[in-house]
């Protein structure tokens, strides 16, 4: 009845293929099961640690940092890796527990449900090694992670975060139009066997924590996206210093630092990527900077997105349970037909903001950074084989330039433009999507519990506060529209331009 | 309007606003991390100084009679700067225009003569509640040719630094609801520590607790809905006017942010999904001052009962600052979030200030119910 051209084309609409907007359905088949049983473990461990180290603490220390706008809250990074999380989704062949990086965002609502500031405090970390996998140095990955595996074993944690933001280039870093017109200014000069590094970074979340920033520098401050640079810097390097930290609204446990750095040599082996590397790839080094880039947000995005989930199933609770309690008027807030559609509302945003992180996971799984490890084979043999055995094996593989050649090849060069665009795309619409509705389900809140809501104590200020930041971390949600339209809407269209509205 | 009026809200525009930008400001940040910290008391004098707190007063007392538009004119153009203050300021001629209303204004000209101190003078009051929707109050029981309270009363604005409140309570054995007036020296009542609230942080707020603690009744036995909702509709725009002022605040900070910021090579204001945030910020700014400004006009605040044209001005006004406040962040990106500017201040305000005499939605189907037993 249908040809083979009629059935693709009958798929296809608005310009969107049956792929872009399903999979889910595509993932479905391919997923492996285990990652099912991996979700349910993380939640359970992050419900535990909510339950004895950040719910009882979680008010108080929002409270102390709002005191002493300096205090560093050690006592929780030192907490998260006792219970090993620096560790989780570090892959096994880096000595990490090896836990599907689909399984984070499950864990990062159920922190964020809590407290946003802990969730980000673990996140953040894994953020710097999705950027360490997006450039696909797999030899500086090694690296870096088993200092990770040490520092948790040790007790002296050892965490990761990503620089990028800069005092005069925020919106800038986004793209590569955008950069090439910017104005960045952290410089990265060729020198014998490294780079010297001069500049400042700003708003870097965990930075007074970390003990290595993965960095975004240029070598040319006139055509950064062709000059660009990532490298790995040891907060001990000579040079380096840590600047004022940040007073924030919320998320207060969460660190955003100011980076200094000041004549720092960066050594050739501690170069994620930069030109040189790229040289003799099909693609071109810009071309390279937007493929990482939106590799590295289309997983930060559905960790915005699954922190959003939480905070609104964190009000969620919080209003249900007030509404319960407290009478209006002589009637029982719950028996209220206006607050059982406000709570319905509430519920709505959490539903879907969790199938909204759930779709941008499968997206990732089937086309992002995390299909590598979750091709069926490649999983059961990391799942399966000892951590040890796995290290040994791998370790010789991962140190080749053979292995670094191929991936980069399969990553970088050879990635299909729709799939990248498809998991940008998604995660950008779950990004402000996200959190526009956990920010609904704080005010709807605020007004539900009224004067009760206003309180420290009750908890939903706080997460009204903390929320805000989800509007703008990862790109304020103005820019992630324009992303989306970009990747998703205007993608076929050969008339669009972006960015040069007049 | 004469001249000598126009020379007179100018001079309070011009008296406001050098409060606003030589006292409040060089201290807002400081104050606005209260109770966390101390804050500076010399403020608070300095306002009772410029008669900040004396507006609403009957002229015999020093004031300007319940002169709506000098309210508005001093309440805007304060919370420009720090919604703390002008929200001091508003909840104190609340509790005076009740008390006015209930025709006990021999009360206020007690407190008038024996003020000390701008502690001596001011009235705290439970603001941020509709009295009559809560179902636990205090409760009295007369002694006497007096009251006897019991219970507590919980989030009095201005509790922990006046020696005054004004609060509701039941009546034992007829349950009507009555304002009572009561002495916070006195050794019956206790203050609770301050409350730790999201915004309005320099406007302090605390849990007050009576155990048979003598009181006076304002008014009649049971009046309190009539005194109560006769200064509702004036003072719903009293209210408006602060959030009005956060507005035009987080606006010009925002534009002109916009206009310095420059990212892909072209200011920011020139984006134009950025210019229509800017525009939306601006129509409503405008639009509420605007609102305001015709119905001071039009003889606005005269203590009628049951004024929907005000009070269906002034709630999308409360609404509208908590949007215009969140764009405001929004126009400063990551910078917006941060305490140094005042962006997150106003913004905490802002939602703040939504539970101004109740609950949001609350407030809007009393509204309704008011607007029927009128169209009725």
């Amino acid at each position: 009845m249908l040809n083979m051209f009629d059935s693709d084309r009958l798929m296809d609409r608005s310009g969107l293929s049956f792929q872009d907007m399903n999979c889910n359905l595509a993932a479905v088949s391919k997923q492996p099961k285990g990652i099912m049983k991996e979700v349910k473990e993380v939640v359970r461990l992050a419900r535990k640690f909510n339950d004895t180290v950040v719910r009882p603490q979680a008010l108080e220390m929002d409270r102390k940092i709002h005191r002493d706008p300096d205090y560093l809250p050690w006592e929780w990074v030192k907490a998260a890796n006792e219970f090993g999380f620096y560790t989780l989704w570090i892959p096994k062949m880096f000595g990490g527990k090896g836990y599907s990086f689909s399984s984070m965002a499950y864990f990062a609502e159920e922190l964020a449900s809590c407290c946003l500031g802990m969730a980000n405090l673990i996140s953040v970390h894994y953020l710097g090694l999705a950027t360490l996998t997006a450039t696909w140095n797999l030899p500086l990955a090694l690296k870096l992670c088993k200092e990770a595996v040490e520092g948790e074993k040790s007790g002296v944690p050892c965490l990761f975060d990503f620089a990028i933001t800069e005092p005069a280039a925020g919106t800038d870093i986004a793209d590569t139009h955008l950069v090439d017109k910017g104005s960045v200014a952290l410089q990265a000069v060729r020198v014998e066997g490294g780079y010297t590094v001069n500049g400042t970074k700003i708003f870097i979340s965990n930075g007074h924590f970390s003990t290595w920033h993965i960095v975004m520098g240029y070598e040319d401050l006139k055509r950064p996206a062709d000059t660009f640079i990532f490298f790995a810097l040891k907060s001990d390097t000579k040079g380096f210093s840590l600047g004022r930290k940040e007073k924030k609204m919320g998320q207060k446990a969460c660190p955003a630092s100011e980076l200094i750095f000041h004549d720092c040599f960066v050594p050739d082996d501690q170069v994620c990527i930069d030109a040189r590397q790229t040289r003799g790839m099909s693609r071109s080094h810009r071309e390279i900077y937007q493929i990482i880039f939106d590799s590295i947000c289309s997983s930060s995005k559905a960790g915005v997105c699954a922190f959003s989930a939480g905070v609104a199933r964190g009000v969620y609770e919080k209003t249900l349970e007030h509404t319960a309690n407290t009478r209006v008027g002589g009637s029982l807030m719950m028996n209220l037909e206006w607050v059982q559609a406000r709570l319905a509302d509430m519920l709505r945003n959490v539903a879907v903001t969790r199938l909204l992180y759930s779709e941008v996971n499968f997206a990732n799984g089937m086309y992002g950074l995390n299909k590598m490890l979750q091709v069926k084979p490649a999983y059961y043999l990391y799942k399966y084989l000892p951590a040890p055995l796995v290290a040994k094996i791998s370790a010789p593989i991962v140190n080749s330039s053979l292995c670094l050649w191929l991936t980069r090849k399969i990553q970088l060069d050879w990635k299909k433009d729709e799939e990248l665009q498809r998991t940008t795309g998604w995660a950008s619409i779950a990004k402000f999507t996200g959190s526009d509705a956990a920010m609904e389900n704080c005010r709807i809140g605020l007004d539900l519990m009224g004067q009760e809501g206003l309180r420290n104590e009750n908890a939903i200020e706080k997460f009204l506060r903390d929320s805000k930041l989800l509007q703008i971390y990862e790109g304020t949600n103005e820019l992630n529209r324009l992303e989306a339209f970009k990747c998703v809407i205007g993608r076929n269209r050969f008339e669009i331009t972006m960015f040069e509205d007049r | 309007m004469t001249t000598s009026d126009e020379r007179e809200y100018k001079l309070l525009i011009n008296t406001s606003r050098d409060f606003a930008k030589k006292i409040l400001l060089p201290h807002r940040e400081e104050n606005d991390r209260y109770p966390l910290a101390d804050m500076d008391e010399k403020i608070m004098e300095k306002a009772y100084e410029l008669d900040f707190f004396h507006v609403w007063l009957p002229e015999e007392l020093g004031g300007f009679g319940g002169h709506l538009k000098k309210l508005v004119l001093i309440l805007e153009n304060i919370a420009e700067t720090d919604a703390g203050m002008a929200v001091m300021i508003l909840i104190n001629a609340m509790a005076q225009e009740i008390i006015l209303q209930a025709g006990e204004g021999k009360a206020l000209a007690d407190i008038c003569t024996r003020e000390k101190s701008v502690h001596d003078f001011l009235i705290a009051f439970p603001a941020f509640t509709n009295p009559f929707e809560t179902s636990s109050v205090a409760n009295a029981r007369k002694k006497g040719d007096t009251y006897i309270l019991n219970g507590e009363t919980p989030y009095v604005v201005l509790g922990n630094i006046s020696g005054q409140a004004l609060v509701y309570a039941k009546i034992e054995g007829d349950d009507s609801d009555s304002f009572f007036l009561v002495d916070l020296k006195a050794g019956s009542v206790r203050t609770g520590d301050p409350v730790i609230s999201l915004g309005l942080h320099a406007c302090p707020v605390c849990d007050v607790c009576f155990h048979d603690t003598e009181a006076m009744i304002i008014g009649e036995k049971g009046k309190a809905p009539d005194y109560f909702n006769r200064m509702y509709g004036t003072f719903m725009l009293a209210g408006a006017s602060i959030a009005a002022g956060i507005m035009r605040g987080a606006f010009d900070d925002a534009l002109a942010y916009c206009r310095n910021r420059v990212q892909g090579g072209r200011p920011i204001g020139n984006w134009s999904e950025l210019q229509l945030m800017l525009s939306h910020m601006a129509l409503t700014v405008k639009n509420a001052e605007t609102m305001i400004a015709c119905l001071c006009e039009g003889g606005a605040g005269k203590g009628t009962e049951g004024d929907e044209g005000i009070i269906s001005a002034s709630i999308p006004i409360f609404d509208q600052a908590r949007d215009v406040t969140s764009s405001g962040i929004q126009a400063l990106g990551g910078y917006g979030y941060m305490e140094d500017y005042s962006q997150e201040k106003r913004f905490r305000d802002a939602q703040h200030l939504q539970s101004f005499l109740g609950r949001a939605t609350l407030k809007k189907l009393n509204f309704l119910k008011s607007f029927y037993k009128l169209a009725s």
